[in-house]
């Protein structure tokens, strides 16, 4: 019963408050309370399933970490939610959008940063944003850029070609170019990798900052690392053979207890 | 209200966006699709100007090219003769020079995977297959404007040229927008695949070969100038621009199933 | 649920009636075709319908209006040129229900009959090369025809060799389809351009197609729908070639993976108890019954569900024990 007046009244503040903001691009779409929802999502190609009948429910503002074996779907999971592949069958719901009948008017919407930094080495770190963000709106967003620059830290070097930095430097400017465009939803594709303990620890306080930027933004994360998956996140998810072996709220769940069906579902293998 | 953080306990799904709420719709204004064409062409530009790696790559290539037909019509005393087949040579040696450009033209996409970055954003498939394909003809034609005039230097000097051998100007952009429009598609698919390079080789001649033939016969007419033979030239740019339009008309249609799943 | 796939996979392709017919076909196209060449040597008149543009000497020869006995190389390439380009035809048609679709069987069905239209077209190229040798006295001439055979053949090389050069087989098989529509949309161009376009060393052969007297007409016919039919055979015993392969293929798959249900049953009971032990851990941690929260979520109620975000948890698929059982089959 307590949990129906939260619900009532959180409903009601979210659509009070973000109608405004809503009403240039996504008619009728006051920031739903599920950032995804997704019915049976399957990416199959003959035989060969990577996805097969995934159901997912995100709230709004939740870290998901999403856990799985080599082959277990992670990846093939977050290029559909990027909608940089079609599921073969199934329902996708992204921040109220459905994703399959209109992906350009979500796509505005979406971040991604993967271990592939996306950048180009021969621009600079200014005319990479603004590339990138020329793409969202036409004329680069000098104000978010400078915003962005100064969040990862990066004012310093804006001018200098992207080649000249550190993979660690790269990866932050990466955060950067991913939240050009004011994402809701931010991906994380194994972000970690090629990152030094330093480097991995200062990318973590930024997508911190991320966060807490907005808290309404929602992030779903594929990592192979279980602690920094499972320490980020708010909830966790474990696919095997491209099904969802569990779907949890973090505050529910026993660290050690988790970690070992992890280790139960890496048993599984896969084909 | 704005950038307050929300000190609920549920904070991350009570936490309304109100805080980001005006730089979002001003963020979320859309790009029109020729702001995108300008942007996507106007980094594939300025990164070329300041590496200047695929013109440079490709203007030492021509050269190297035109070595070796030095050496191949070393024997030939008679200038006239290498007129008679000008045309053919000159096209052989924009072909291959354009094979060169477009394996490089996506090497900076790849890299670390800038194409996926152009992907997440609503940009409509086909203007990324325009702009790239603009980028390359611009390329390929700048590399012509050197290597054309070379041509001759080396090989035409002392021949007497039809009144006629402007008109070769035609056919030399007739057929590279064709090039680089049926190039850019092909080389989209090829530049994931093992020994892209001389993949990209083996799809492309074949698929350009009509056009290839088409203007190596207007430029050797317009080479010859000979009395009566002009209708052929005209003949031969007109289906030289048929093909341009079927295979690009082609090539934009499916350039979306070349990018994503 | 994957066995009925599978099914649908097989039956579509091999449609009983049709496929009982195709021996028949071949034999037919075969009886038909022989035939064409039979009469085209005994029968068909010698051709005054054939000459060139100019006469021209070819290695040495003067080719005038003489093209007499090579015009009969008519009857059996144009039939043959027809039964490819139709058989490709079918490649693109296949590709474009697979850009469509995006369902594997297409994708064979396209490699297919990209096959046989390579058997096809390498076939005529032998023999007509051949032909050229006996009859112009040289191996290789740039004629419209022979160019367009050769043309088509490099394509039709290049979509195999794409394909061997994609490891992923979702990819392979989009990016052929790519090729293999660009590839069918390009060579009738290329037919048309070697004919529209005069080269000036080589004869153009023009021909009155449409005033061929019937003792012309007829074998041309009767080689013409011959070809088709073997055409029309060959490919479809290549499909079922093909498609068994790749349901073999897939049983083998099917195999691999029962053997891994097996680690996944032991599996879920292990995840069971753990998930037992966790939604005792987390009752007290979540203000929340958590028997409401799977039923809120089948309400489909949104707001509600996002609101708690405690559902979630239990959000394994039914159907995951169930499944196994249902694989036994």
């Amino acid at each position: 019963m307590g949990t129906r007046s939260v619900a009532s009244s959180v409903a009601s503040e979210t659509g009070q408050s973000s109608a405004p903001a809503s009403g240039s691009f996504a008619p009728a779409a006051p920031a739903p309370a599920l950032a995804i929802s997704a019915r049976g999502l399957t990416k199959r190609f003959g035989e060969r399933r990577a996805l097969d009948g995934v159901d997912l429910d995100v709230p709004t503002g939740a870290f998901v970490s999403i856990f799985g074996p080599n082959g277990a779907g992670k990846t093939t999971l977050l290029r559909q939610l990027a909608l940089l592949a079609r599921p073969t069958s199934g329902t996708l719901n992204i921040l109220g959008i459905d994703a399959l009948e209109e992906p350009n008017a979500l796509r505005p919407r979406l971040g991604l940063i993967s271990h592939r930094s996306m950048l180009y080495g021969d621009l600079s770190a200014d005319e990479n944003l603004a590339f990138y963000s020329s793409l969202y709106t036409g004329e680069p967003d000098r104000a978010r850029i400078d915003e962005l620059l100064r969040l990862v830290e990066l004012d310093h070097r804006r001018n200098d070609p992207v080649r000249t930095y550190s993979r660690g430097m790269q990866q932050r400017l990466s955060i950067a170019r991913a939240l050009v465009n004011d994402p809701d939803l931010v991906l994380l594709d194994e972000p970690y990798s090629g990152l030094d303990p330093h480097a991995a620890e200062l990318f973590d306080e930024l997508i911190g900052r991320a966060r807490a930027e907005r808290a309404s933004r929602t992030f779903i994360m594929v990592s192979h690392d279980l602690d920094k998956g499972f320490d980020l996140c708010t909830h966790a998810l474990i696919l095997a053979r491209g099904q969802v072996v569990l779907m949890a709220e973090k505050a529910g769940l026993d660290r050690d207890a988790f970690r070992e069906l992890y280790l139960a579902t890496v048993g599984m293998g896969v084909s | 209200m704005a950038r307050t953080p929300n000190n609920q306990p549920k904070a991350r799904c009570a936490e309304p966006p109100t805080s980001a709420a005006p730089r979002s719709s001003a963020a979320r204004r859309r790009a029109s699709s020729w702001q995108q064409y300008r942007a996507l062409l106007a980094k594939d530009l300025r990164q070329e100007i300041r590496t200047r790696e695929m013109l440079t790559s490709m203007v030492v290539y021509a050269l190297l090219v035109l070595t070796v037909y030095g050496a191949a019509l070393a024997q030939v005393g008679d200038r006239l003769q290498v007129v008679s087949f000008a045309g053919g040579l000159l096209w052989a040696l924009i072909v291959f020079t354009s094979l060169l450009g477009l394996n490089r033209s996506f090497a900076h996409e790849t890299e670390s995977s800038c194409l996926e970055g152009i992907l997440l954003a609503p940009v409509d498939r086909a203007v990324i297959f325009l702009a790239k394909a603009t980028a390359n003809l611009i390329f390929l034609a700048v590399v012509e404007c050197i290597t054309v005039p070379l041509f001759f230097l080396f090989f035409l000097s002392g021949a007497e040229l039809a009144a006629t051998t402007p008109y070769i100007v035609l056919p030399l952009i007739v057929g590279t927008i064709g090039v680089a429009g049926v190039g850019t598609l092909l080389a989209t698919m090829t530049i994931d695949t093992r020994g892209r390079d001389v993949l990209l080789a083996i799809l492309l001649i074949p698929v350009i070969f009509p056009l290839l033939y088409a203007c190596v016969s207007a430029t050797s007419v317009a080479f010859m100038g000979v009395e009566g033979t002009f209708g052929t030239f005209w003949t031969s740019l007109a289906v030289a621009a048929a093909y341009d339009v079927v295979m690009i008309a082609a090539a934009w249609g499916l350039y979306e199933f070349a990018v994503e799943g | 649920m994957a066995h009925n796939t599978l099914q649908t996979d097989r039956t579509g392709r091999a449609g009983g009636a049709l496929e009982r017919l195709v021996p028949a076909a071949l034999a037919l196209g075969v009886l038909l075709v022989l035939i064409d060449v039979v009469w085209t040597f005994t029968l068909a008149p010698m051709v005054q319908g054939a000459e060139l543009s100019e006469p021209v000497v070819i290695a040495g020869q003067q080719i005038t209006t003489k093209l007499l006995l090579s015009q009969k190389i008519f009857y059996l390439h144009v039939p043959v040129a027809v039964a490819s380009f139709a058989v490709m035809a079918f490649a693109a048609f296949w590709a474009v229900r697979f850009l469509m679709t995006g369902e594997r069987r297409f994708d064979v069905w396209s490699k297919t009959a990209m096959e046989v239209t390579l058997v096809f077209v390498a076939a005529t190229m032998i023999s007509g090369d051949l032909w050229t040798r006996f009859e112009w006295g040289v191996w290789w001439v740039w004629e419209p025809r022979l160019t367009t055979y050769f043309i088509l053949m490099l394509l039709v090389i290049g979509y195999f060799i794409l394909r061997n050069a994609i490891e992923d087989p979702e990819r392979r098989a989009r990016f052929s389809a790519v090729f293999g529509i660009v590839a069918f949309v390009d060579a009738p161009i290329s037919f048309l351009i070697t004919r529209l376009v005069p080269s000036s060393i080589h004869p153009v052969v023009f021909r009155t197609d449409s005033g061929l007297p019937p003792m012309m007409l007829i074998p041309f016919l009767l080689g013409l729908f011959g070809m088709l039919l073997v055409a029309f055979a060959l490919t479809r015993i290549a499909l079922r070639i093909n498609s068994d392969a790749a349901e073999v293929e897939e049983l083998k798959e099917r195999l691999e993976e029962q053997d891994a249900w097996r680690e996944r049953a032991a599996a879920d009971e292990a995840l069971e108890r753990l998930r037992a032990a966790g939604a005792k851990l987390s009752a007290p941690a979540a203000d929340v019954a958590p028997a409401a929260a799977p039923d809120v979520r089948r309400a489909h109620n949104p707001e509600v569900v996002g609101s708690n975000a405690a559902p979630a948890a239990d959000a394994t698929r039914d159907s995951d024990q169930s499944a196994p059982s249902s694989q036994e089959v």
